[in-house]
């Protein structure tokens, strides 16, 4: 009898906090996930995590998608190969979102995920020509004239 | 609306940390931000996979990025580009060919890493680094001062011959690029004399520090904490002691071990790897004390690898393994190597695993002869 009242009980009530969007949205988060965002951790070590987090310069979109991250991987028993996997698919987005990604994963510092956005982003630049880069991400100042003729020169030998 | 140019130089640098030194330089070429997130200091070239160098044709030079495939060439500067001055690199990934200009033939490697020393048929010869296209023309081997002893034999010895001395293995105290440096050489003679010299940038002559008939050929020469760092055929170190103008005796290596030592310096200490003279290719490392004078069997390599070169002409070097290393296929605790000498027939490059020993074919270069090369600026 009392082995069974005890596995009935609920489990030990997780400590939650509650983060909010630059438009308005709010997500909760296990403190154990949150502790991956070093600046989330500073927040809970200060006791300013009582209350809900606005995080200005990220969107719903994006911090429902950092939050999936966090829990996927504050899980426990997920083996490294299964999450290398998630991870790739996690990543599999447009470009825009990579940046924003990015971006979030600076302002939280979350380095497992900046580590991964920013590789992938390296991997897109893997084996292409300036020009194919600036398409690719659509970046069309590229230099001054005489900017121009230095790159130019510095990089003849590599793109011919 | 997104604006990667904008990204922060703090991310753009984290992005540009982890490209091999193709698409580093590409991406150094993207925009004037970009340009500027990813200066030459972030380029971290013991991190990064090394390629192979060859001399394609006779003397064409091809560096190739193993595992990735993609490939340079060098070529002569001079505006009638003679084709025995390209050199190819292949790269790591990839599976492009690029040329690059070479100030000279019968490229070697040697330390610092980056840079290759070329010479020229008139005897001349040029260190010069691809990347930066810096070319600096070493002091002519002619110009050379000795202590008086050493000069009457030398002289005595010369004095009716006509050949010219040669560049045998060559060190230099830090990269060119900084201006100040020392170098450090092996002459060698066609009638078998030979000595140790070297001069300090801006010097005019070159300072003869070994007696120029009897000592023994000096097999391994690199630049280690400050120090030149000599090995001879019989197996002695010795470094250079500048003040004195000569070079004192450390160790000696070898006892109970036969085969072919390597110099090689890897994460701030002094290795020697043995290829061990067994059937089968092995390899034994020891670290080396030039204090004390001792060595020390080293077991594991951890987070590095050795890349060992052909014995003769090229320098060997280590890598440490870190997050932005871009290693397709490689790994850390391998001895990596290019002995030829037993496969004349093939031309892979193999790798040894310091924890079994087993040795595993890693690269199946296009040249014969290649040579690992690491790029830096």
């Amino acid at each position: 009898m009392s082995s069974s009242s005890s596995s009935s009980l609920p489990p030990c009530p997780k400590k939650m906090i509650t983060l909010k969007s630059s438009d308005g949205e709010t997500f909760q988060i296990e403190e154990t996930a949150a502790l991956q965002s070093k600046t989330l951790e500073n927040m809970i070590d200060e006791n300013c995590a009582s209350t809900p987090i606005p995080l200005r310069s990220i969107n719903g979109k994006i911090l429902a998608k950092v939050v999936e991250f966090c829990n996927k991987h504050a899980e426990v028993g997920v083996d490294a190969e299964s999450l290398h996997a998630w991870d790739a698919e996690f990543v599999n987005v447009e470009y825009t979102t990579l940046f924003d990604y990015i971006l979030a994963a600076n302002f939280l510092e979350i380095p497992t995920l900046l580590d991964l956005a920013s590789g992938v982003v390296g991997d897109m630049i893997k084996g292409k020509t300036p020009d194919e880069i600036r398409k690719m991400f659509n970046i069309n100042d590229a230099f001054s004239p005489e900017e121009e003729e230095e790159v130019r020169r510095a990089n003849q030998w590599a793109f011919e | 609306m997104v604006n990667w140019e904008e990204l922060p130089q703090e991310l753009l640098e984290l992005i540009a940390r982890r490209l091999a030194i193709d698409d580093f330089l590409a991406f150094r070429a993207v925009c004037t931000s970009w340009r500027s997130a990813a200066a030459k200091e972030t380029y971290s070239a013991k991190s990064k996979a090394p390629w192979l160098m060859a001399h394609a044709c006779d003397q064409i030079i091809e560096f190739c990025s193993p595992s990735e495939g993609r490939t340079y060439r060098l070529k002569s500067p001079r505006t009638q580009a003679r084709s025995d001055q390209i050199i190819e690199f292949c790269s790591p990934s990839g599976g492009r060919t690029y040329e690059v200009k070479s100030p000279g033939t019968q490229a070697r490697t040697f330390s610092p890493p980056g840079w290759i020393l070329v010479s020229s048929p008139d005897g001349e010869y040029r260190i010069f680094n691809p990347l930066s296209r810096v070319i600096i023309k070493l002091l002519t081997l002619e110009r050379r001062r000795h202590k008086p002893p050493l000069c009457v034999q030398l002289d005595r010895e010369l004095r009716h011959k006509s050949d010219r001395p040669r560049i045998d293995r060559i060190a230099l105290s830090s990269s060119p690029s900084s201006r100040r440096y020392a170098v450090m050489v092996t002459m060698n003679w066609d009638s078998g004399h030979r000595c140790l010299a070297f001069h300090r940038s801006r010097q005019e002559a070159w300072t003869v520090v070994s007696e120029p008939v009897f000592w023994p050929s000096v097999l391994q020469l690199i630049h280690y904490d400050g120090l030149f760092v000599a090995l001879d055929e019989q197996n002695h170190i010795m470094t250079l002691n500048e003040k004195e103008r000569r070079m004192e005796p450390r160790l000696a290596l070898g006892q109970n071990v036969e085969g072919r030592p390597y110099l090689v310096e890897c994460s701030g200490s002094l290795l020697v790897a043995w290829k061990m003279r067994d059937e089968v290719d092995r390899f034994r490392v020891f670290e080396v004390d030039l204090e004390k004078g001792t060595q020390e069997e080293v077991k594991s390599l951890g987070n590095t690898s050795l890349f060992l070169n052909d014995y003769s002409s090229y320098s060997s070097f280590s890598m440490e393994f870190d997050a932005t290393s871009c290693l397709p296929g490689l790994k850390p605790n391998h001895v990596y190597f290019t002995d030829y000498a037993n496969y004349r027939i093939e031309k892979k490059t193999r790798s040894y695993n310091m924890d079994n020993g087993k040795v595993e074919t890693t690269s199946d270069p296009r040249h014969h002869g290649s040579q690992w090369f690491q790029f830096d600026f």
